[in-house]
């Protein structure tokens, strides 16, 4: 039997290129289909950690300088032109100071005014929402020992509900955050009283939050964020105040 | 390389505008419907995401037509994903050093451009059959055809939801936004209107061209 006579066994290189409907070519051998599969993974890896390698720096700048823009909108009187940013990380284990490359591992950022005294601390919140996690940025004050400003982050809540445009809009929620007492108790190991959320409308002790009317859960994400990032770093920061105080001497290495 | 008798058809404007309007991927084709009713909250996010759509089309549908003699056809379908995939991650890093803001918005829906049907249809029914020029042009037209209809879907909600255009106020500080269409819902309302509008658009098109063969008839 010639080839001719039997399409079957035709050349694959000529049955690719039939047009749509024909029947499937026959299987080219394993190797071919391992060689091609590997060349187009090989090119589809190059391209990938080209694209990582181009955009990655970009990417954490642009991280970075939003961190600081939030910080500063968010401590009051933080002068973004003469204050300085410092980034920390702070555990039980004691106080550390992060250079800008690690300041994604930080949960704690401090502003220093020209003269390098302290003017405020600003901490992250993270809690569950309606939809999902409600991210906030909020400012401490160490002297009134109180929450005095607040950003949202992200919140992927109802629009018109919950989002961050609303939220932020919302005057009376936002309130709230002007003085939300956090004092610590008197051997500052604790929180004295927790960041309560309550029903709207509710409210009566300095440390409660006093919900949006209609996005009790949006409300309830923020204050729940709020009260376990206080409830951790708070007593902490009471301690180490000393070293937070004025403006680090010691240079980190960049 | 042997060529089939559709390449040696020239690339003409109907290569380009056949995607944009005849075929268009969302109103005329019902194709790639996931984003096109998911982030098209805003006109912004709607820009975002058919400018993320083209560059994955332009890159998947030249890369496919570049080794379309080298696929053989029993792994295409991996290979096809695997290169929209490829092309799909590097604007998802594009998109986040560009734009925070719109990285946030468009959030995993850019992840999801790899599943989009418009894209993987591209590749298995003109890049594989097309020299490289020409597939580029027919997926550019699609890219335009398929921002068209989402800035449509997005800039009417943007209106209606928020009664913003491009974040520029339109109606002052009295107007009740309509919140129903920047949510889930708002998306099919929109969208099922715009097909109405080009349902109707092209009943009245032929309707008239019968009428006017009619009457040739009726002269002739």
């Amino acid at each position: 039997m010639t080839t001719e006579a039997n399409p079957s066994v035709a050349s694959y290189s000529e049955a690719n290129h039939s047009e749509v409907g024909a029947p499937i070519p026959p299987m080219p051998s394993p190797g071919v289909l391992i060689r091609t599969l590997g060349l187009i993974a090989m090119i589809a890896g190059l391209l990938v950690v080209i694209a990582y390698q181009v955009t990655d720096p970009i990417i954490k700048e642009k991280e970075l300088l939003a961190l600081e823009k939030a910080v500063f909108e968010v401590i009051p009187g933080a002068d973004e032109k003469t204050a300085t940013r410092v980034s920390y990380a702070l555990s039980s284990h004691g106080l550390k100071r992060l250079d800008d490359e690690s300041a994604a591992d930080a949960n704690l950022f401090a502003v220093y005014d020209s003269s390098g005294k302290l003017v405020g601390l600003a901490m992250q919140g993270a809690a569950q929402g309606y939809s999902d996690l409600v991210r906030t940025l909020f400012a401490y004050n160490p002297k009134c020992q109180c929450i005095d400003g607040l950003t949202v982050l992200k919140s992927t809540d109802t629009p018109g509900f919950g989002d961050k445009k609303t939220v932020e809009h919302n005057a009376k929620f936002m309130a709230n955050f002007k003085d939300l007492s956090v004092e610590v108790t008197p051997d500052k190991k604790a929180i004295a009283h927790p960041i309560e959320t309550v029903k709207f409308g509710t409210k009566t002790e300095p440390w409660q939050v006093d919900a949006m009317s209609g996005a009790t859960f949006s409300s309830r994400g923020i204050g729940n964020g709020l009260r376990a990032a206080t409830d951790e770093l708070v007593p902490l920061i009471q301690q180490h105040l000393s070293e937070l105080e004025s403006v680090p001497k010691t240079e980190v290495s960049k | 390389m042997a060529t089939l008798p559709s390449e040696k058809k020239p690339i003409t404007l109907d290569t380009f505008l056949r995607g944009v309007w005849e075929e268009n991927p969302v109103f005329v084709m019902l194709l790639g419907l996931c984003p096109a009713l998911a982030v098209t909250n805003s006109a912004v996010n709607a820009i975002g995401m058919g400018g993320a759509t083209i560059f994955v089309l332009l890159g998947s549908s030249a890369l496919v037509s570049l080794l379309r003699n080298v696929i053989p056809k029993q792994v295409r379908i991996a290979s096809y994903i695997v290169i929209i995939a490829t092309f799909v991650t590097i604007v998802d890093y594009a998109i986040h050093a560009l734009s925070l803001e719109l990285y946030g918005a468009l959030g995993a829906f850019i992840q999801l451009i790899v599943v989009n049907c418009v894209i993987l249809g591209r590749a298995e029914s003109f890049a594989s059959k097309h020299r490289i020029t020409k597939s580029l042009v027919n997926a550019l037209g699609v890219g335009v055809g398929f921002t068209f209809a989402l800035l449509c879907v997005g800039s009417v909600r943007e209106i209606l939801g928020a009664g913003t255009l491009f974040g520029l106020p339109l109606f002052g500080e009295s107007f009740q936004p309509w919140v129903v269409m920047v949510l889930p819902p708002g998306g099919f309302f929109v969208t099922g209107g715009w097909l109405l509008v080009f349902a109707w658009w092209k009943e009245r098109k032929q309707r008239k061209l019968v009428e006017r063969e009619e009457a040739l008839h009726a002269a002739g």
